[in-house]
């Protein structure tokens, strides 16, 4: 099964610098490697899902990570518990 | 403040692209069954089939209990409603999970199809609304959002339709999901 894990560590890892250099576009990660970079997301899964074969890959798009919480209300009875 | 809806509504998601024109649904809660479904609807149509898969509907589908969360930002849902659907990630995020833990988790695009399971696809009368695409967020492991429940439905989906409570002269409780939205910003403009 592919490592996508792998693929998210590295695009975290390089999210400081795309921020500089492609903020708002689309990047393509392939075995923790940069592959290329897309204005609109369906053009850089397009090319990902053709070129890697579907799920062999990750696309994510360069903006910064703000983790929120999935559920204020599960959340909050978790922490009640 | 309980800001949870539960509304065991039968769901189906559906991998694949899929487009419809849809109207309103209502449902009537109560205790713990929703009843009826309503109005209009339009079947499907698939713009992008992925090979051996159903063709009617573009993918898998599978009924699921969901709850209506207006305090989630983000829809999530168990691991087994990925493996029923045999959905694949191309897509990370990092969220806070309901342990208050960041955690990086796969996120996947589906179709919510919100009709009376099981749905009869010969129907085409049969109520539905559906609504694409939905990202997910799958949770670490299953029993996380409780017992019955398969998806946590987020303010990502639920702020984009018109999504009303309403007390009937019955003394129901129904709800009424409308897709896609009317534009008006309360329940009374537009009223003649």
């Amino acid at each position: 099964m592919y490592d996508q894990v792998t693929d998210y560590n590295s695009f975290k890892k390089q999210l400081p610098e795309l921020l500089r250099s492609h903020s708002g576009k689309f990047v393509v990660f392939h075995k923790g490697e940069l592959d290329s970079t897309f204005e609109e997301r369906v053009d850089a899964l397009r090319y990902a899902r053709d070129k890697f074969g579907l799920g062999n890959y990750i696309v994510q798009e360069v903006r910064p990570i703000n983790p929120k919480p999935a559920s204020y209300s599960l959340l909050a009875r978790s922490e009640a518990v | 403040m309980n800001n949870i809806l539960r509304l065991p509504i039968s769901f189906q998601l559906i991998q694949g692209e899929a487009r419809t024109i849809s109207h309103v649904s209502n449902f009537i809660v109560r205790d713990d069954q929703v009843v009826c479904s309503v109005s209009a609807v339009a079947a499907p149509q698939i713009t992008e089939v992925e090979p051996g898969i159903n063709l009617e509907f573009g993918g898998l589908a599978r009924p699921f209990r969901a709850l209506w969360d207006t305090g989630a930002t983000q829809t999530v849902v168990e691991p087994k409603v990925i493996d029923e659907l045999e959905l694949v990630s191309e897509t990370w995020a990092t969220i806070r999970g309901v342990d208050g833990q960041d955690v990086d988790r796969p996120v996947y695009e589906m179709t919510i199809v919100l009709a009376k399971f099981p749905l009869d696809r010969e129907d085409q009368s049969e109520n539905l609304i559906s609504l694409y695409p939905v990202t997910a967020v799958m949770l670490e492991q299953n029993g996380q959002l409780g017992g019955d429940i398969d998806i946590l439905i987020g303010m990502d989906i639920i702020g984009c339709v018109d999504f009303a409570l309403s007390r009937g002269s019955d003394g129901e409780t129904w709800c009424s999901i409308r897709h896609p939205s009317s534009g008006y910003r309360t329940l009374f403009e537009g009223l003649s």
